[in-house]
């Protein structure tokens, strides 16, 4: 009986072992590839990084309206390093398609098909977030100054509230775009616009209500104060 | 200084005086009246919307001065008006200068033309103006002035003062100079005034002043300008006037007119909008005139007509503590943005200075020095938004002002002028630190 045993549990052990010398080839190219790819990414990046360097790239980018959007962008890496990581992540996707492709040619054109499809709609919904940060960022800026020279108090707390209401208003629109968590961007949405409005309304006016009088009668006050100045500015 | 005739003759042939894009703003029946008026040696240009409470005062004062120092000068008073529907255009044309003896003054020997038009263009001060310095080019004008229509202190006299030096001693630009209260005319004595003359080099005291004198060649200069569709149309005409007397090849000067009282403000004039737009004027002015200002490296002063005299001027009451508190509220609240545009220094010191008490608040000369640079650094940089980079100015001139009237509150007149022109020293010994930062295109260091 156990010779039996034996017998049925060493079929497939060795089918098991044929197999894997099929596989094993073809995972040792995977890694030979990916190590390769890695290996690659990681030298082409440092050696444009050094290249764009002594071509003064970096010197040029810090012209004013360069740096400008850069920093309007939130981008705080030197511009090489920018582009040296962006080449880097070409040939790693590069690499991985390749790995894929030695493991199955079909999978590989199902992911690029896929991707070619998504492209579109992938490049609007990045669009929209980088319009939708641009948008924000300004808004939250033109609150911010206003309520500063109104003297709102929490000048600071109402602009950074628009900000994140217009910027989840347009990651809403990119993620309908691409079309997943729709629902919950819109949650978040309402949450934010109708309940968070309407719980400041009302911790401001009831639980605040004397807070509330005061702070509107010094707002009055102060704006009476500078409309009707005895100053003459100009 | 009296008007005399200095050889003056009506042009026979007038050639169209157009912008530069060729077209004409008057209206049909206004070339009609110019025609029929024919020439014109003096031109005075009163701008309105609803002024109706002190435009006839303006127009007796003006018509009353062209009698008595220019009886025998042709002279037409342009209302150039913005669409008023308090009844502005029709109080000016009924209005006159009444009994001649009044003010000792002869029967005029040629009557004032009046030519009321409502001017075309974009809204503003500048096409008002666009209108009188087509007007008096058509009339072929020598000597043109423009007073503003809610004037409460203007006299005769300022028209003397205005048109003599143009008619009488060839000068091209009559800046005003004025009797203000020490706390009046922050704007002009903190930044504008400081920045004209450290950066032109001419020592314009009121570059906004309002009321101006000028030849008529200067106003043929003015109109050739495709400015008119820009903000100096709306806004900025006063020191796009003044800076492109000074950057010109024109003679300029100024004259002593006393005492400036308006009608009561505009409640609707923020302070915050009004800082936005005289700064993003003078501003544009620098940067459109670099080549000018770059070069210079002193100041000197411009020959200055009319009797000066000290006049009593009410006491002001400011309320410090709120300036202080808006300067405080402000530097915390923008410090993220003047990260983006201010050097280090300049930016860690404001910070620093919102810890003073408003009794004792005072802000170094260096350091309201650095921080008006710094902006018109960041505005020529374009290293934020042009309406949000000037309008984060507001809380730090509210620190300036506070700081002013802690520091002038015992000063007379003389003490005023001479604190002024320390900090306009200020101004032109760290120009060069400013006029560097601006070539290379980096921040104030």
């Amino acid at each position: 009986m156990i010779a039996v045993n034996l017998g049925s549990m060493w079929d497939p052990l060795l089918r098991f072992l044929e197999r894997g010398e099929n596989l094993l080839p073809v995972l040792l190219a995977i890694a030979v590839v990916l190590v390769t790819g890695l290996l690659l990414a990681w030298l082409a990046e440092a050696v444009l990084r050094w290249i764009l360097r002594r071509l003064g790239f970096d010197r040029i980018a810090r012209r004013p309206r360069v740096s400008d959007s850069l920093r309007r962008a939130g981008l705080r890496s030197q511009p090489s390093d920018l582009v040296g990581q962006l080449l880097r992540w070409v040939i790693v996707i590069l690499t991985l398609l390749g790995a894929l492709s030695i493991l199955s040619a079909e999978a590989t054109d199902a992911v690029i098909g896929a991707m070619v499809t998504y492209m579109p709609r992938l490049v609007a919904g990045l669009l929209l977030l980088v319009v939708g940060y641009a948008v924000s960022t300004f808004t939250g800026r033109s609150v911010l100054i206003w309520s500063v020279n109104a003297r709102v108090q929490g000048a600071r707390w109402l602009a950074g509230a628009v900000r994140l209401l217009v910027g989840v208003f347009f990651a809403a629109l990119a993620l309908e775009n691409l079309g997943f968590g729709r629902d919950i961007a819109l949650v978040v949405l309402a949450i934010l616009l109708g309940g968070g409005v309407f719980a400041a309304a009302l911790a401001y006016g009831l639980a605040g209500k004397e807070l509330a009088r005061q702070s509107l009668e010094r707002m009055t006050r102060e704006a009476h104060g500078e409309e009707h100045g005895t100053l003459s500015h100009l | 200084m009296p008007g005399r005739d200095a050889g003056w003759t009506p042009p026979v042939h007038r050639a169209e005086h157009r912008d530069m894009s060729g077209s004409t703003i008057l209206r049909d029946e206004v070339r009609r009246t110019l025609d029929t008026i024919g020439a014109a040696e003096i031109v005075v240009g009163i701008p309105s919307y609803n002024n109706a409470r002190t435009i006839a005062h303006v127009v007796q004062a003006v018509t009353a001065g062209l009698a008595k120092y220019f009886p025998d000068h042709p002279a037409v008073l342009v209302n150039s008006d913005g669409g008023s529907t308090d009844g502005t255009p029709d109080i000016v044309a009924g209005a006159e200068f009444g009994e001649a003896r009044a003010i000792l003054v002869a029967q005029r020997s040629r009557a004032v033309h009046k030519v009321i038009t409502a001017y075309q263009g974009v809204p503003g001060k500048g096409s008002a103006f666009r209108t009188v310095f087509e007007i008096a080019g058509r009339l072929g004008a020598r000597a043109c002035a423009v007073v503003d229509s809610d004037l409460r202190s203007i006299t005769p006299e300022w028209l003397q003062l205005l048109i003599g030096p143009v008619l009488d001693e060839g000068f091209d630009y009559v800046s005003p100079l004025y009797a203000r209260h020490k706390f009046d005319g922050t704007i002009t004595n903190s930044i504008v005034y400081p920045l004209v003359r450290s950066l032109y080099g001419r020592r314009v005291r009121q570059p906004i002043g309002g009321d101006f004198g000028f030849s008529g060649r200067l106003a043929a200069h003015f109109l050739a300008h495709d400015v008119w569709h820009s903000d100096v149309a709306r806004f900025g005409i006063d020191i796009w006037m003044t800076t492109t007397a000074l950057v010109g090849d024109f003679r300029v000067c100024q004259s002593y007119l006393g005492a400036k009282i308006h009608d009561a403000k505009d409640p609707g004039a923020h302070l915050g909008t009004m800082l936005v737009q005289v700064t993003g004027s003078l501003f544009g002015q620098i940067e459109a005139h670099e080549r000018h200002w770059l070069a210079r490296t002193s100041s000197e002063a411009v020959p200055e007509f009319g009797f000066r005299y000290e006049v009593g001027l009410e006491p002001v009451p400011v309320d410090v503590g709120r300036m202080v508190r808006a300067f405080q509220q402000g530097v915390r609240d923008f410090a993220p943005l003047y990260e983006q545009f201010m050097d280090r220094d300049t930016a860690r010191d404001l910070a620093a200075l919102a810890a003073q008490p408003p009794e004792t608040f005072h802000m170094p000369t260096d350091l309201w020095v650095r921080s008006v640079y710094g902006f018109a650094l960041g505005h020529h940089q374009r290293r934020l938004n042009a309406e949000h980079l000037l309008g984060s100015l507001t809380p730090v001139y509210l620190g300036r002002t506070a700081s002013w009237v802690n520091q002038a509150a015992a000063y007379g007149a003389t003490e005023v002028e001479h604190e002024l022109d320390k900090l306009c020293e200020r101004f032109e010994s760290l120009k060069p630190i400013f006029a560097k930062a601006w070539r290379e295109g980096r921040m104030l260091s």
